[in-house]
């Protein structure tokens, strides 16, 4: 079980939730301080805050925020946004076409003249230095748990091992496959995990409500673990966006790569910081978990609250858990 | 001596104790047209001898000024007046301005500290701050990251810096300091953090650190005597706290100190509560857990401990024992008492002689609440002191990995650090409260520095049977233990009350009123809807002559967190899911200070008080 696969996502992290503060930090060229504190007089200009904003009940609408500043709107163009049909799946493909970063992901400080929208989040990324969250996040190699969740796209590298040790596909696909969740349809089951066509984690509801056990587990580490800044349920707080909104803007690798390593939007008037997790074990061996979870409360249609019915808990999952938790 | 003090009214009690208390802050703090201390005084009281605004006229007042803070966060604390000048602050990253108020609020000099953002995600819930305390000139300010600066008063230059902390390990701050004599007693925050809590002495003059009393760990460092530090009378005995944890537990055990801290210039021990153990779930820290839940009464000159006592042995619901302790001189069975009251977040409200640490009452202040049945009050009893926990309420008897269910309190509590006001003319603490319940699960965690430490879900909703609000707001007879009315608002009341001799009592509420209730009736006398639901404390001062009353408004804190998209309760089956409202339909965030007087017309010029009052029969 033993694996390095969190090594690549530690790495994905970075580049796809870094990839826009940093960028945006070079293109400043402000004399901003490296964490760009506070600091009196310092003040990244064009810096439009993208405050995302818990919209209660807007269960389908993208709440996608949009700036508060023209021109930063341009640069978010919302076009993505929009995007009725949820966002792409790969957040790096589509980053490069229409407009710059997945607009969901990075309340991305922009530049000034408003130039560099296109390309600044994805290209910057791959330029960017290592940021200490990312550190962090490769520290925790040792957590073994998200292995089985591994990609499927692009850096093919870490995905190909993904298969093994998850006990083989029994791919008993069709057993409870929800339909007419799109992207996040089941498309195969391994031992009580289940996955998407993308080989990306997600959720099962039965039909009569029951839940994987994985939805189940992750309800209760997001409420103990996020529900301080997210709010109950995901819904969102007076200053945190509602994450089963995000999760509808956000591929996996994006939502990995912001727990693992945070995001910072700080101003004069807005102190948003979201912490790096990637060295906390009670946050990173359940991160599919929580994923899975938001989205079942996102995509699919899990009510508020806690889940009535759960799935057992299977035997590979609780080997994966105390291996990733050192029991 | 004893004796004559007894009978002398507070006020005299205060001045004559002068000499020993902090000269400058204690005639600051008695002179009623300032507002010299967040706490409106040392005991806490929150009560102002002001009286042009009365029960007849508060109809009248309205909002003359306003100020923007810049800040988006949650805004709790209030503004102080010295003299001429208003000092508000702002959440982080806690932006000190002083206005001037005789030159129409002008901005005579603004303090923004640098400081690290890396401190906004170790804090718990919204990165509060509970304002400045001013003492011999200087304004003092504690910044989230724990830094602690000294301000001179009139320009804003910085006179001297302190670390009390390390952000790094999850150590933060929210509270207020209070300047006692030459020092300034400083809390800290980040129980869910396992942050070791401790109170600190620093010297007013130059910073230095004196002492330092932790909560948990060994007698030495904790500053107590093992002989002559009591616990209900009797001594602690050694190794009180390291005998109440498993192994080395205690060291990330929690008991921090960022509650309101009161002061007693007469009995000279300042007096605060320590909060919940970490972490939340209970099987993980066997034993009473001391010394957090705890009441403490210390001697501000060396920190050494002179009585405990511990409300909620082994915390099984995050019931922080931080609230206000509020003194008051009051008849007991006949007896004049030197009192300390203590609202919990347990939902008891405790009143204990302050001088002896003796318990006199414990009650239910709301009557939803059901984790314990009583306190027992026979000092022969095993238990004395102790509550009865309801098994079924006990999520350590339920279980790791078991959701106990219709728990009242929530873990926010029947009341969190919103503090009480309480009038010496009605004899009634007027209490801010949640009406709130919640299903606990507590679940194994491991601990790493600076990473939360936490371990329970929770979901909270509003008590169940009931009016369906989050919260109420009540006047508390502490004479007969009762409550004598109760007035039920859809939101848990997050804001600090304030009584005034006009026989008013001002509150806001989370939807951003600010409220005037008749202070024996709870009528409703006024309401003004400010810019942004209201987390802070309302204060009042006089300025040309008029009263003026003040508010902080800007939504937040750990109300805008778990009320910003409602509440539901996951017991009633789906049918009822989304049936609460949403404070997000209510308000958005937004930081700015609104302030009140009655029109020039309900004013009648020179004498000040509320004659002018029949005058004034519209808003003219
Ligand atoms: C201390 C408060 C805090 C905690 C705890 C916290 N977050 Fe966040 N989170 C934030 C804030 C604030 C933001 C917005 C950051 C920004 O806009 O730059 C955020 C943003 C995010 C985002 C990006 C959302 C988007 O739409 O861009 C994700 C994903 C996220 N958090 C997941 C989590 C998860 C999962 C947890 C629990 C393991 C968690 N957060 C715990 C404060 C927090």
């Amino acid at each position: 079980m033993t694996r390095n696969s969190i090594t690549f996502l530690a790495a994905t992290a970075l580049t796809l939730g870094m990839a826009t503060f940093v960028s945006a930090q070079e293109s400043s060229g402000s004399d901003c301080p490296e964490d760009m504190n506070t600091e009196p007089g310092c003040q990244l200009e064009g810096a439009a805050e993208t405050e995302r904003q818990p919209v209660s009940g807007a269960a389908t609408a993208p709440v996608e925020a949009t700036d508060q500043s023209g021109e930063g709107s341009k640069t978010m163009t919302g076009a993505d946004t929009g995007g009725e049909g949820g966002p792409p799946e790969d957040g790096t493909g589509s980053g490069q076409e229409s407009g710059g970063a997945p607009a969901t992901a990075d309340p991305a400080p922009t530049d000034p003249a408003g130039t560099a929208t296109e390309q600044q989040g994805v290209e910057g990324a791959e330029t960017a230095p290592t940021p200490e969250g990312g550190e962090n996040g490769q520290g925790s190699v040792t957590i073994s748990d998200p292995e089985d969740a591994a990609p499927a796209e692009g850096d093919g590298a870490a995905s190909a091992e993904s298969s093994d040790g998850a006990g083989g596909s029994e791919g008993d696909q069709s057993s409870a496959a929800p339909a007419g969740h799109g992207d996040f349809a089941v498309a195969r089951e391994e031992n009580g995990r289940y996955y998407t066509a993308e080989d990306t984690p997600t959720f099962n509801i039965a039909a009569d409500g029951t839940v994987d056990w994985l939805t189940y587990s992750g309800f209760r580490r997001y409420h103990s673990e996020c529900h301080v800044c997210h709010g109950p349920d995901g819904m969102g707080s007076s200053y945190a966006p509602a994450l089963i909104e995000s999760v509808q803007n956000m591929d996996y690798y994006e939502f990995y790569g912001v727990v693992v390593n945070g995001k910072q939007d700080v101003s004069n008037s807005q102190n948003q910081v979201m912490p790096a997790f990637g060295t906390n074990q009670n946050v990173m061996c359940y991160l599919d978990d929580i994923y899975v979870y938001l989205l079942a409360r996102g995509v699919g249609d899990l009510p508020r609250g806690r889940p009535a019915q759960k799935a057992e808990k299977t035997d590979m999952i609780q080997e994966a858990e105390d291996a990733c938790m050192g029991a | 001596m004893k004796k004559l003090l007894l009978l002398t009214s507070s006020l005299v009690v205060g001045t004559s104790m002068a000499a020993q208390a902090n000269d400058d802050l204690m005639s600051q703090i008695d002179n009623a047209d300032q507002w010299a201390i967040q706490t409106g005084d040392y005991k806490n009281q929150r009560y102002s001898e002001l009286d042009q605004i009365t029960a007849e006229n508060v109809g009248d007042i309205q909002p003359v000024w306003t100020f923007s803070t810049g800040v988006l966060r949650g805004h709790e604390g209030s503004p102080l007046v010295i003299g001429d000048t208003m000092y508000v602050h702002t959440p982080f990253p806690n932006i000190v301005y002083a206005l001037d108020l005789a030159n129409d609020g002008v901005i005579k000099w603004k303090y923004e500290p640098r400081q690290n953002q890396e401190v906004i995600p170790v804090m718990c819930c919204d990165t509060v701050y509970r304002g400045v305390a001013y003492a011999d000139g200087k304004i003092f300010l504690h910044q989230a990251d724990t830094k602690i600066v000294a301000l001179d008063a009139e320009s804003g230059e910085v006179l001297w810096e302190a670390q009390n902390g390390d952000a790094s390990k999850g150590e933060t701050n929210t509270a207020t300091v209070m300047p006692v004599k030459d020092k300034i007693i400083v809390g800290i925050s980040g129980g869910e953090f396992g942050v070791r809590g401790h109170v600190t002495a620093y010297n007013m003059e130059t910073g230095e650190r004196e002492w330092r009393a932790y909560s948990t760990g060994p007698d030495e460092e904790m500053l107590v005597d093992p002989e002559n530090t009591t616990h209900l009378g009797e001594p602690i005995g050694e190794n009180s706290s390291i005998d109440s944890w498993e192994g080395d537990q205690w060291q990330i055990g929690g008991g921090t100190t960022w509650g309101w801290y009161a002061y007693d210039p007469e009995a000279d021990l300042i007096y605060y509560g320590t909060g919940n153990p970490s972490t939340w779930n209970p099987a993980q820290r066997p034993g009473d857990n001391k010394w957090s839940m705890t009441i403490m009464a210390r001697d501000p000159d060396d920190g050494m401990a002179k009585w405990f006592y511990q409300m909620t042995p082994h915390d099984e619901w995050d019931y922080d024992g931080v609230n206000e302790m509020i003194l008051t001189e009051q008849e007991v069975d006949g007896e004049e008492r030197q009192l300390l009251t203590h609202f919990d977040r347990n939902g008891f409200v405790y009143k204990m002689d302050r001088v002896t640490g003796e318990l006199l009452s414990a009650d239910k202040y709301d009557p939803a609440v059901n984790w314990a049945t009583e306190v027992v009050m026979d000092p022969e009893s095993e238990e004395y002191g102790r509550p009865q926990v309801v098994a079924e309420y006990s999520t350590e008897q339920n279980g790791e990995d078991t959701n106990t269910t219709g728990v009242c309190p929530a873990a926010l509590g029947t009341k969190d650090q919103q503090p009480a006001a309480y009038s010496p003319e009605t004899e009634l603490f007027y209490v801010p409260t949640n009406h709130v319940c919640m299903d606990y699960e507590p679940f194994r965690v491991s601990y790493t520095a600076g990473q939360p430490y936490v371990g329970a879900t929770l979901s909270m909703y509003p008590a169940p049977d009931s009016h369906g609000g989050m919260g109420n707001f009540i006047a508390w007879d502490g004479a007969t233990n009762e409550i004598k009315w109760s007035l039920p608002e859809q939101f848990s009341v997050w804001s600090g009350a304030l009584a005034t001799a006009g026989n008013v009592v001002f509150y806001g509420t989370l939807e951003g009123y600010l409220k005037a209730v008749d202070a024996e009736t709870g009528e409703e006398l006024y309401k003004f809807k400010t810019p942004s639901g209201i987390i802070g404390n309302v204060m009042t001062y006089m300025h040309d002559g008029k009263q003026h009353v003040a508010i902080l408004s800007g939504v937040g804190g750990w109300a805008g967190i778990g009320l910003a998209a409602g509440l539901t309760n996951p017991n009633e089956g789906l049918g009822a899911v989304g049936g609460y409202s949403a404070l997000s339909d209510y308000t958005a965030l937004g930081g700015q200070l609104t302030v009140f007087a009655l029109p020039d017309s309900a004013v009648s010029s020179g004498s000040g008080d509320s004659e002018g009052a029949a005058a004034s029969s519209d808003e003219g």
